[in-house]
């Protein structure tokens, strides 16, 4: 049997770019299902269904209000992935900080190379 | 079963360099050039070795204290010089640990240079195989890694307190 993290559960929601694509348009506030369902040429039921997979994965929350169905970002989910993958990240930042300076030392190298050496 | 990497998970990180694509592509692939890439607190007397060739290998050492050295790199999978990069990340008997019978259990890693003007934009992708469990990357990150992490907090506290000293 396979045990399913949490963690686990996200990225696996994550890994669709549908469903990335719905994630960014609720950065900018609730939609109903349509809304969501609009951009894409999909049916209904094909959004509904990855809909639940990000209800599922804690990534999304539905709320009933007035006729509509609304869903609404739930940001914990997101901030607890990104934070795993924090130290990777720092890793590669501190060697690209030094990949710059030695980019600046092969520049500076070659501009020096490049210029005439004194008169005559 | 070969990996696959569906899951999308891994990072991305974006730098602009001031420097042309062909030299950026040189400095990861030039031996002389690769001193970046390791810790640069100690020495190492191994020079960086680069077979710049699908399924070549790249070994470099990297020394985090006198006691703690070694080798890291890929092999590479696909190049198109001054362009794109792409290699599995690791080195046989080194850090990450790489088997070469295995290379897709390897993490993945893809650079792609694009020229803005006289800079040039470095798309760098790190991809984990789908069948890590969180924990597996946890593990293979954290045996090699903790010594580098704490070298990189000690230097961000440094930055900290000298930032205080001034305001």
């Amino acid at each position: 049997m396979q045990i399913q993290d949490p963690l686990t559960h996200t990225f696996a929601a994550l890994a669709d770019p549908t469903r990335r694509a719905m994630l960014a348009r609720l950065t900018q506030g609730p939609a109903t299902v349509n809304e969501l369902a609009e951009p894409f040429s999909l049916s209904l039921p094909t959004v509904s269904r990855h809909l639940k997979v990000l209800e599922q994965a804690g990534l999304i929350s539905k709320q009933r209000a007035a006729q509509s169905r609304r869903c609404t970002l739930e940001i914990a989910p997101l901030l607890e992935a990104d934070a795993w993958m924090a130290p990777y990240r720092e890793f590669f930042t501190t060697r690209f900080d030094r990949l710059d300076t030695q980019l600046k030392a092969i520049m500076a190298a070659r501009a020096d190379a490049a210029k005439p050496k004194g008169d005559q | 079963m070969p990996a696959t990497y569906a899951l999308d998970r891994g990072m991305t990180l974006q730098r602009t360099f001031a420097a042309p694509a062909s030299v950026v592509f040189e400095a990861w692939t030039d031996p002389a050039y690769l001193d970046w890439y390791f810790n640069p607190e100690q020495h190492t007397d191994q020079p960086a070795t680069v077979d710049l060739r699908v399924g070549g290998q790249w070994r470099q050492e990297m020394v985090e204290t006198p006691e703690k050295r070694y080798f890291t790199g890929g092999v590479y999978r696909e190049i198109v010089p001054g362009k794109k990069l792409v290699f599995y990340w690791g080195a046989v008997g080194g850090w990450p640990e790489l088997d070469l019978d295995r290379l897709d259990e390897s993490p993945l890693v893809t650079i792609r240079l694009t020229p803005f003007g006289a800079q040039t934009v470095m798309d760098f992708q790190v991809q984990f195989p789908d069948q890590y469990t969180p924990e597996r990357v946890d593990w293979w990150m954290n045996c090699g890694m903790v010594a580098g992490w704490n070298m990189t907090i000690d230097r961000l506290v440094a930055v900290y307190e000298g930032a205080r000293r001034v305001g």
